[in-house]
């Protein structure tokens, strides 16, 4: 066995070390503790578990060149273009991967952040929400990557979309997008 | 039982410092797996020096190779956990592990860890600069085939994280919650910056964090849905 732990790692600090929101000494003192140290190298691994599967899961956020290296990587892709204001029923199909939401005809011109919030159209409840996604200010789309284990929350989407232009919302807009899952195959 | 072998030498400084580590030794019988498994780190670099004369029995070299295999079986999950963290890739980081533990089984078979009961320092610093290589795009970090050192079996298989049982308990999170854990993974987010944004205080969203982080190991470690 290696040497009993003395001074375990709270999960606070462990969590702080994970997202990067330690001090450089702080954080080296992890990496020095946690090699030395079984129970806390247990106790790393089963956060490190949680917070680089998000990490590494496609974020629901993407750039028109994510798309096109999601596709490049043999992806099955269904794309979804929806206008503002519009009631526009979505179907995820069985034999595809991603179904990308095209949330079109805005004005991102001057566009110096756009800001989403995704919301049950009955509840109100906040799926989701991102102070600063990649837009594609030439197009004036913002693209969403629905992905089919978002089948298990609420189907009844709303985006609004809020686009930000010297430190002011600009323009807002609403895409109401009811999801409807197939089983994959 | 381990037993030194004959006619060790020590004569050059590799040979003293080979004949202070066999001095050291117990007499705990490494083919037994629990007494293996209860031996300390430095008990185990210290029965895995190869003998100088490169013999020491059928028996001694199974016990060297036992204790090799255990010392790898240790640090290999916390040298991924070190990859994962300073190289972000799963690949880079199994290839950290790799080059990691080779260059950890020459030093303790060639006896060039000095201090064995700060093996760990020894693991760490050789983490420190393979890893600063791999960043620098150095080409592929190991000198040799693992499995000529045969170390291949005491690489540890990934936890498996199954997406949709971690999107099923990100679910279940309240809103804040999941926005500040959203933020913080997928966008990068300084706390600062979420605080920000939800008009609340860096060290509010610190707490918001570690404990959905907290609810959603319970959620997973409920649903079973976690392999090891």
């Amino acid at each position: 066995m290696s040497r009993p732990c003395t001074t375990p790692l709270s999960f606070e600090t462990l969590v702080a070390y994970w997202a990067g929101d330690l001090p450089q000494p702080a954080s080296d003192a992890v990496d020095a503790h946690v090699i030395g140290c079984e129970r806390c190298a247990t106790a790393s691994e089963g956060i490190a578990v949680i917070t680089e599967g998000i990490r590494a899961s496609i974020s629901p956020f993407i750039t028109a060149g994510e798309l096109a290296a999601l596709r490049a990587r043999g992806l099955r892709i269904d794309e979804n273009p929806v206008r503002p204001g519009q009631r526009a029923p979505a179907l995820f199909r069985g034999d595809v991967d991603l179904l990308i939401h095209r949330l079109g005809e805005l004005d991102l011109s001057r566009a110096e952040r756009v800001q989403v919030r995704v919301l049950s159209e009955k509840t109100g409840e906040v799926m989701m929400e991102s102070p600063a996604v990649p837009f594609e200010a030439g197009t004036g789309e913002v693209l969403i990557a629905c992905q089919r284990h978002f089948a298990d929350w609420p189907h009844d989407v709303v985006f609004q979309v809020s686009v930000i232009e010297a430190g002011v919302v600009r323009t807002s807009a609403t895409y109401i997008v009811p999801h409807l899952f197939e089983r994959a195959r | 039982m381990w037993a030194p072998a004959p006619g060790a030498s020590g004569d050059d400084s590799g040979g003293e410092r080979r004949q202070l580590l066999l001095s050291r030794l117990s007499v705990i019988p490494l083919s037994n797996l629990e007494a293996l498994e209860a031996a300390t780190d430095a008990e185990l670099v210290r029965h895995a020096v190869v003998h100088p004369d490169g013999d020491g029995g059928v028996v001694g070299r199974e016990a060297a190779r036992a204790a090799e295999a255990e010392l790898c079986r240790r640090f290999a999950p916390r040298v991924r956990l070190y990859g994962l963290r300073h190289l972000r890739d799963q690949d880079r980081a199994l290839e950290l592990v790799q080059a990691v533990l080779l260059v950890l089984i020459e030093a303790v078979r060639g006896a060039h860890i000095e201090r064995p009961e700060h093996v760990d320092r020894f693991v760490l610093g050789t983490c420190r600069n393979v890893a600063a290589r791999l960043r620098d795009g150095a080409a592929r970090a190991l000198p040799v085939d693992p499995a000529q050192l045969e170390i291949a079996g005491g690489i540890p298989s990934l936890e498996h994280l199954d997406t949709s049982a971690l999107f099923r308990c990100l679910a279940k999170l309240d809103p804040r919650s999941r926005a500040v854990v959203h933020m913080c993974f997928h966008d990068e987010a300084t706390a600062e910056e979420i605080g920000a944004h939800l008009g609340t205080s860096a060290g509010n969203v610190r707490v918001l964090r570690h404990r959905a982080i907290a609810q959603l190991r319970l959620c997973l470690d409920r649903s079973g849905d976690v392999d090891a």
